[in-house]
This record gives C-alpha cells, structure tokens and sequence, in this order.
C-alpha cells in the first residue's frame, strides 16, 4: 500500500514536470528579445519607444554566424504611438520574437517628455505597473533618444551595457550617485518632483555622459 | 535515524509556525503595515500583544482542542470541526488566489490562474507532509536557510535606503491605531490551529515560551521589513504598489554584477513559503477530527478541491481575496476567539466538575 501510495506520488510529480519541461508554459530564451536599453520619447503629440536589443550570440561568445535563423535578433526597433497600448500593439503584430524587458539596464528619455506633464505622468504609471522592469535599471536624459540608440549593434555592442557601465565599471572615478528607477519613484511619489537626470550627448559617433543638465 | 513515534520537539512546532505565517506576512502583511503609516505599524505592535495574549489562552485551554467531545459534548465537537474546515477552506482560497495571481503576472504570464492553482495545490498536496514528524522535520531543516536568505534580501536592500521621509505619513488617529490592532488580531486567529497537535509535541511546558518567541520574531521581521520599504520607497510611495516586497526583490541585486537579476532567488523562497503555509492549511484540514489516518486522503483531496474551487471566486470585480477575505475577518475571526472563550469556560467547568466529584 505505501509502495503503491509513493508509486502514485511520483508518477503525479513527473506529470507536473512533463507538464512546464515541455515548455507548454513558456517561451524559451531563443525565441525572445531581450532589449537592454529602451528610449521614449514624444514627436507631434506621439510617444516613440525604441528598444536597443541584446545580440546573444555575441554576448554569450557563441560565435554563430548572425543569419542562422532563431538567432539573429534586430539590433534596434522603433514604435510610434498614441499610447502605450497601441505600442504593444504594433510591437505584437510586426515582431517574431516575445519582448522580454526583464533585463533593461538604462532607459533614455527624450527632453520633449520630460518637458511634457502629462506625457510624463502617463509614461511613469505604465512603468509602474509593469512587475517585470527592475528597479535598478539607471535613467538618463538626452535632446535626441535616436542619436543615442543609433549606436546599438555599431560603435556599442550594447547601449544597454555601455551605459550602465559608466557605473559599474568605473568605481573609482569620482561621479554623482546614478538615478536609477527605485530613486526616480521615490522622489516622483513622495515630493511630487522629477529629480535631475544625468544627461548623454551623442557627437561624431560617442556617446557622451554629461552629468548635469 | 529518528524514532517514528509521531512526536516532535516544540522547536519544530515553532519553526512550522514562523515558516507558515512568514511568506503570508512578507506578501501581504508589510505592504499593509509600511502603507498604512505610523498607526499601522503602531497598531500592528499593539496586536502582536493581543495575539500574545490569545496564544497564552490558547495553549491553557489545548486539551479542549484536542477532546473537544469531552469538554463539549457533541454538538460543541461539530461546531468546532465544522467552524474550523470552513476557516481553513476560505483562507486556503484567499491564498491561493493571491499566489495565483503573484505567479502569474511574475513567473507565468500565459498560464491561466486556475491551472497556476491547480498545480500549486498539488505541489502543496504532495510535497509539503501529511505526516506531523515528516512536516517537522521539513521545517527544521529549511527554517535557517529560508530566514537566512530573506535577512540577506533584507541587508542588501539598506544602500537603497533615502532615510524615513518627514513628510507623507498619515497624521496619527488613535481610531486607525485600533483598526490596524484589530485586524492584526483577526488575521493572527490562525495561531488558534496550534492546540489541536499541542499533544504530539514532547516538551508541552515549554510550548507558549517558545512560540512567544517565533511570534516575536515573526513581529520583528515584518516590522524590519515595512521600515526598508518606506525607506525605500517613501510613505506615499508604498501606499501605490501593490505588493512592495515584490518590488523591492526587483531592485535587490547581489554585489558584484555576476547574475544581472536575482528576483527570481528571492520568489523562489517566498513560493517555498507559501507551499509551506498551503501544505499547513491542507494538514491541518485532514487532522482536525481524524488525525494522521492511512489510506486515500479523502478528506484532504475535498479541502484542497473546495480550495481550488473558492480561489475561482469572482463577484462583479471582486475576487476572492477580497470576499473571502472579508468573510475571515467580520465572521470567522471573531468566532474563532468566541470558541476559545467558549473552551475556556468548558474547561473549568470540567474541572470544578472533578474539583467537586473528588471533593
């Protein structure tokens, strides 16, 4: 009876993992983009949201050449939109892969949103609800998100990574604390007000850290 | 290795206790706690110590839990088996509709919330104990490694501290000061499940000293818990998200950059945690006037089924946390302290009854 009982058990507890192994649940890493920087910005009333993608055969030094299909992901896409929604909505109808923002590292806001109230207001709510984004994702300001995103994939293997990495990999240079997401809602949240966002300048093909406006 | 004689230590017992209410607690309760301000922190200490309180009652009137028909009769039997299955029925549906949604919107956007709760009932079911030595032991085991890890979530979460803002707390009202007090105590009632294996645990003198303690700690570490987020987030900050905890494991991140999100870490062991609490309503249901029985676990299968089928509750845009929830907290809760006084009441009239027969 306990050998039939433990028999039962186990069978049960290989059906539920045969159940998410076999992926009916998910969508592997191979078929998703993972974009590790993200632009908004506002033209003629309209949000444009661009997204600089990851290249993962040449961020995990697999060396497989870029055309194999399953594997070569864009580099840079752009959206433009009344709202978010219809953002989503266009990404979802035009792209193969499934977004995944779990891995964003920066995000880069054009100074015409930033000047905008409402548009800000509404990008922050969107940002807010969305369980995936991470906190510490770091936040910038530039005149032309383009210019910036541009640099994906040429000049920057990642804007992502490049960003954050003004940061990360220079400890030891002197430079003002970061505004990440969690300092950004902090003070949007309690104080009302928007805190000074470090600014980028993209010229000849560099970009540029400012750290004040 | 170990002597299968059905009875554990009350450090066991304590470790069960603090591993059931702890993921509940860092899910639901710090988010209410930091959100509500100085009254809810306030009034979530002042609870504690009625919770306190009821756990001393609690533990003096045990053996009226655990021979309820003796100290009862029979009616007094049913009104406290059914009192108790349709609590625990309500809070398994109230927590399962919460994971539910947790797990979906964070691990499994595409699975529907009843198949999430399908499966994590089963998990729960199969894999967290029927058997009080084999659960015993299961919480002796992960009991430090769960607390270690949340601690560490806890300590890598301070160089996100701005300070506790000055400004935004709500002003202080003895009424809401009462109010969160309150509903500590209503939500604690839970405790009210321990007497009922109070008689397997082998030092029962020391039983209400060493709960004390877990129920300290558990204090302790919501309340550390809903000052980072304020911290972190701001009072007004806290009060617009909807489970903070979640957030903060967002932006926790261990030094050295080597893993790029450590989220998931941090909900894996608060998903063990909630299987815990799951498995220790799913336990508690089959014990309560059975007891560890052989064979098909009929009773368990129908609690877990009436768990499954209360999660699906929607009622105009309601759902069942909220109803359930409500329910818990404006019937059960007051009843459930109503059956203790009642126990304690039977009890001494049970023992001036034999006070005067030996007299």
């Amino acid at each position: 009876m306990e050998l039939r009982k433990k028999r039962t058990e186990w069978l049960t507890a290989l059906l539920g993992c045969l159940l998410f192994l076999g992926g009916c649940a998910g969508v592997e890493p191979e078929k998703r983009a993972f974009p590790l920087a993200i632009s908004v910005d506002v033209e003629q009333g309209n949000y444009v949201v661009s997204y600089a993608m990851a290249d993962l055969p040449l961020m995990t030094g697999q060396g497989k050449d870029q055309g194999e299909a399953g594997e070569t992901q864009n580099t840079g896409t752009s959206f433009t939109g009344q709202n978010f929604r219809e953002i989503r909505e266009q990404y979802d109808s035009s792209q193969e892969y499934m977004l995944d923002l779990g891995h964003v590292q920066a995000l880069i806001l054009g100074e015409a949103l930033l000047a905008d109230p409402e548009k800000r207001q509404e990008l922050f709510e969107e940002i807010g609800n969305s369980p995936v984004i991470g906190r510490n994702l770091y936040l910038f300001q530039t005149q032309d998100p383009d210019l910036v995103m541009e640099q994906n994939g040429k000049e920057k293997d990642s804007v992502g990574e490049f960003l954050a990495g003004f940061y990360e990999n220079q400890p030891g240079r002197k430079r003002r604390k970061p505004v990440t997401l969690e300092d950004f809602f902090y003070e949007w949240s309690n104080q009302g007000t928007v805190p000074e966002l470090p600014v980028l300048e993209c010229r000849q093909g560099q970009i540029f850290l400012r750290e004040t406006a | 290795m170990f002597s299968d004689n059905g009875m554990i230590s009350s450090r066991q017992l304590k470790r069960q206790m603090v591993l059931s209410f702890l993921g509940v607690l860092l899910l639901l309760g710090t988010g209410e706690a930091a959100g509500g301000g100085g009254n809810a922190l306030l009034g979530f200490f002042l609870g504690i110590l009625l919770l306190l309180a009821y756990l001393f009652l609690l533990v003096r009137t045990a053996e009226v839990y655990r021979a309820p028909e003796k100290y009862l009769g029979l009616p007094g039997k049913w009104l406290l088996t059914g009192g108790y299955l349709s609590y625990l029925a309500l809070s398994g549906g109230v927590l399962l509709e919460e994971i539910s949604r947790v797990v979906q919107i964070y691990l499994l956007p595409s699975v529907p919330q009843p198949v999430i709760g399908a499966v994590f009932l089963g998990a729960a079911f199969l894999g967290m104990g029927q058997k009080i030595q084999k659960r015993g032991r299961l919480a002796e085991v992960s009991y430090p490694w769960v607390l270690g890890i949340f601690l560490l979530l806890l300590l890598l979460s301070v160089p996100h501290l701005h300070g506790i803002p000055a400004e935004g707390m709500e002003p202080w009202k003895a009424r809401e000061v009462s109010r969160a007090a309150v509903q500590v105590l209503a939500s604690g009632t839970a405790v009210s499940l321990l007497p009922f294996i109070l008689g397997r645990v082998r030092e029962q003198d020391a039983c209400f000293r060493v709960l004390r303690r877990g129920i300290w700690l558990l204090a302790l570490i919501t309340l550390g818990t809903a000052g980072i987020l304020v911290g972190v987030y701001g009072w007004k900050g806290v009060q617009q998200l909807e489970y903070p905890i979640l957030n903060l494991m967002t932006g926790t991140g261990i030094p050295g950059g080597f893993l790029g999100r450590v989220d998931i870490i941090w909900l894996a062991v608060l998903l063990f945690t909630l299987l815990f609490a799951m498995g220790s309503i799913l336990f508690y249901g089959a014990w309560i006037g059975a007891g560890e029985s052989r064979g098909i676990p009929w009773r368990r299968l129908l609690l877990a089924a009436g768990i499954w089928l209360l999660s699906l509750i929607r009622w105009r845009e309601n759902t069942a946390a909220k109803i359930c929830g409500r329910l818990l907290r404006d019937v059960w809760a007051p009843a459930l302290l109503g059956i203790t006084l009642l126990a304690v009441w039977a009890k001494r009239r049970v023992e001036h009854g034999t006070e005067k027969k030996t007299n």
